[in-house]
């Protein structure tokens, strides 16, 4: 149990540190891939959907507070993707890379439209432009699930193994 | 009743989060203003995380910047490298026309004092041969020069025109052992030859009385003899040291004041007989007649 919350903390923390340095250097045309939102369709997916939704909150109220948002705005929509996506896992298989390509480019979707809507001091009405920058955002980070949720996996097992070998 | 509950614990839960967050929204929403209690709660949690992540990714990002940079610096080396090139073959060429300016300020200064004819030449070649000591001029019969003419530098004699071409002229050096020069020691007078040793800066001085007193430092000067294709008064050289030879005979070597290995520019004398200054008034005179 420790070592699982130690993961997910130390994972979250390198995330953001992916995002906010590494991420940087692959901005294309200005567009950046969202690795939190891929950390978190990731612990959706393959955590227990009560502690991924506790996590999807704190994680919103942190990126909320870190990226000057409307403080709760990202933990209302990550802990709904949370609840969602604990709800289809039952019906799709997880590990299907597909899978995890249509929850983040969805899920992205959602939460951005949203995001960009609240973003003044009242709620707009969101422009063409801004609905194809969120589009193109949104196939981008897409484009990363993938990878991402494989190498997270790997060092999941990875740890898995570790606490086996312990246990035994 | 709590078997129920318990059943749907996720909703429950979906719902307690969801009322939370719109709390947090709504509280933030009417005190737009203020930054909420929860914002401020969090980032003063957050403050030593923030701390460390701004750290780590500073860090990280100099990281990257650097080797980023890399490529750049390796084109702004190769830039700087050739303009360096250039820098330094301006400066070469200023320290050149320096030394050259130096160089020709010392003729000035030597014509000046010796109010001969001159013509100023530029070595531009040295005799290949090792067994004559022959430097070659820019200037040749087309100039004026002729054979037999003295060739002197800012420093001291050099030697004399030993061949003549239409554009150059090659100099018998003083150091050549063909190479004859009557002489006096400035101080005392006495009278004498200088003979060149096919060594170079170093001549022998042969005083023509043998019971002359020859010391070290004395100055030996071209004597300007009649006849003598050298002017009076040009600087040989130094009596360094004095030997004895066979029928006690004392002759002295002499240390040559020009040094021969660094001759870049030289000054032929054209006219031995009469000075500047004598030669303008003839001139004059010969205007009014």
């Amino acid at each position: 149990m420790v070592k699982k919350v130690g993961f997910i903390i130390i994972s979250f923390f390198i995330f953001i540190l992916i995002q906010t340095t590494i991420v940087q250097y692959i901005r294309i045309n200005n567009y950046l891939p969202d690795f939190i939102f891929i950390y978190l369709i990731f612990l959706s997916s393959f955590y227990d959907e009560r502690v991924s939704m506790i996590l999807a909150f704190i994680i919103g109220i942190i990126v909320d507070t870190l990226a000057f948002n409307i403080v709760g705005l990202s933990s209302l929509f990550f802990t709904m993707i949370a609840y969602i996506i604990g709800k289809l896992k039952i019906k799709f298989v997880s590990e299907n890379i597909l899978i995890q390509v249509i929850y983040t480019f969805f899920g992205f979707l959602f939460y951005s439209i949203i995001l960009k809507m609240f973003s003044g001091p009242e709620i707009t009405l969101i422009l063409r432009q801004e609905i194809i920058d969120v589009l193109i955002t949104a196939i981008y980070t897409s484009f990363f699930a993938p990878i991402i949720i494989f190498l997270l996996l790997k060092i999941k097992k990875v740890i898995f193994l570790e606490i086996r070998t312990y246990e035994v | 009743m709590w078997k129920k509950v318990w059943k749907y614990r996720t909703e429950i839960l979906l719902i307690f989060l969801i009322i939370i967050a719109i709390s947090v929204i709504a509280y933030n929403s009417l005190n737009p203003q203020q930054s909420s209690f929860i914002a401020k709660g969090i980032l003063t949690i957050l403050y030593p995380f923030h701390k460390i992540t701004f750290y780590v990714t500073h860090q990280i990002e100099n990281g990257f910047n650097f080797i980023f940079q890399l490529t750049q610096l390796n084109d702004e080396n190769v830039q700087l490298k050739s303009e360096l090139k250039v820098l330094k073959k301006k400066y070469d060429t200023l320290v050149e026309e320096n030394i050259e300016l130096k160089q020709l300020s010392k003729l000035s200064a030597f014509i000046d004092e010796h109010q001969y004819k001159y013509i100023p030449a530029y070595i531009i070649g040295v005799n290949p041969s090792p067994l004559s000591n022959l430097i070659i001029i820019n200037k040749g019969e087309k100039d004026g020069i002729k054979i037999n003419m003295c060739v002197t530098s800012e420093d001291g004699l050099i030697g004399k025109i030993k061949q003549v071409a239409p554009h150059s002229s090659n100099v018998l050096l003083l150091s050549d052992k063909k190479s004859i020069v009557s002489a006096i020691i400035q101080d005392t007078r006495e009278r004498g030859i200088v003979i060149g040793k096919n060594l170079i800066n170093e001549y022998t001085f042969i005083p023509e009385n043998p019971a002359s007193v020859l010391l070290k430092g004395q100055k030996i000067i071209t004597s300007g003899l009649e006849g003598s294709i050298y002017p009076r008064g040009i600087p040989i050289g130094e009596i360094v040291n004095i030997q004895k030879a066979k029928y006690g005979i004392y002759f002295a070597e002499v240390k040559a004041s020009a040094d021969l290995n660094r001759l870049e520019t030289v000054l032929v004398v054209t006219d031995t007989t009469a000075n500047i200054e004598e030669k303008k008034v003839e001139d004059n005179s010969k205007q009014k007649d």
